[in-house]
């Protein structure tokens, strides 16, 4: 039998400035919508509230509580690394292999030739849309931020900040 | 309304054409305080290309090395390098040899040198490989583990994330991890 010491079963939420700490009843890491969506549905059935963060880049209290369900779309040790070294690491964007939550998907285009709709996966980080958008040479967002720790969920918060 | 000064900081002043020609106009300005950077190179090979959109991801890094090769920061960081071998790499590249002949004979060994903050940030090219070899090994074995059936899971909630419901959600508890619960019944079992 494996002996496992109660502390190193907890997976405590540290925000990536490092000023919030929580400690959440259950940290999931789904991959797919139909995840995300059960999730939601075991926390109605079992009265949790849902907190969802990607890379934690928040300086207020928004991602996560203590003893209540906590959904990181960036696995736990990329989060809690910093700065993240994926921008050194060689690799490319490849949505034939990405989970679920990680797509990219071009749709119709509103301005022909200017502007079109995307439907971006809310796990997508920065430096992984940043791939993408290099390897397409065609498409990119109007606003963005000079940052590789952060998803596009909480993107579109920051520009919503400026 | 705006004074003259408001009027300068008008939003479509602040886009990247404009923000990077005032950088290359006015950049020496800061010569006097900062004198060990290269500011041709600054210009010529970081900034200018970006304007041109002639972006080309070594030039705009050997320009970077080479804005701040002769600080005392950079030279600091250089010598902490343990390695004679990379150290010979950084400066060929530098001086303008290729990436790829740079290390095509003797591959590029960051992860292996043990400056704390580099050992750290590649810690997660350790994890992967670790994480990699660990699912090839138990690829086989962990197949059915993590359903409810077993004993050491029940305490987990078990949520699944495809149609056909064979697929769990990785979660960990306040108390117990599902990594630590799948090795606990990978004993029992």
């Amino acid at each position: 039998m494996l002996i496992v010491p109660p502390h190193l079963g907890e997976v405590p939420f540290e925000n990536w400035g490092q000023t919030v700490k929580h400690l959440p009843k259950f940290t999931f890491l789904p991959t797919t919508v139909r995840g995300v969506q059960n999730i939601v549905l075991f926390a109605i059935a079992n009265n949790y509230r849902v907190r969802c963060a990607g890379y934690r880049h928040s300086w207020s209290p928004i991602f996560s509580q203590d003893n209540e369900i906590f959904i990181s779309f960036v696995n736990l040790h990329t989060v809690t690394t910093l700065p993240d070294p994926m921008s050194l690491i060689p690799g490319e964007y490849n949505p034939a292999t990405v989970p679920d939550l990680k797509t990219i998907e071009l749709k119709e285009e509103t301005v022909p030739g200017t502007k079109r709709l995307c439907r971006v996966g809310v796990a997508v980080t920065n430096e992984e849309f940043r791939r993408w958008s290099v390897a397409g040479k065609a498409w990119a967002f109007p606003a963005d931020v000079i940052l590789v720790e952060v998803s596009r969920s909480e993107h579109k918060l920051t520009i919503y900040a400026i | 309304m705006g004074s003259p000064s408001q009027s300068s900081l008008r939003s479509e002043l602040l886009e990247r054409t404009h923000i990077l020609k005032e950088i290359l106009s006015h950049v020496e300005e800061y010569s006097n305080e900062f004198d060990k950077i290269d500011y041709p190179s600054l210009k010529n090979e970081v900034l200018k290309p970006v304007l041109a959109e002639v972006f080309d991801p070594e030039t705009q890094i050997r320009g970077f090395l080479k804005t701040f090769r002769h600080t005392l920061v950079y030279k600091a960081a250089f010598s902490k390098i343990d390695n004679q071998q990379l150290r010979e790499q950084i400066d060929a590249f530098i001086d303008g040899k290729g990436a790829k002949d740079v290390t095509r004979e003797a591959g590029f060994h960051v992860a292996s040198h043990k400056s704390p903050p580099v050992h750290h940030h590649f810690s997660l090219l350790s994890e992967l490989k670790k994480l990699v070899l660990s699912a090839i090994e138990l690829k086989e074995a962990v197949k059915d583990v993590l359903h409810p059936k077993h004993k050491h899971v029940r305490d987990l909630p078990v949520v699944f994330e495809d149609v056909s419901d064979t697929r769990v959600v990785e979660v960990s508890a306040d108390t117990i991890r599902s990594s630590l619960a799948i090795a606990n019944t990978l004993l029992v079992l």
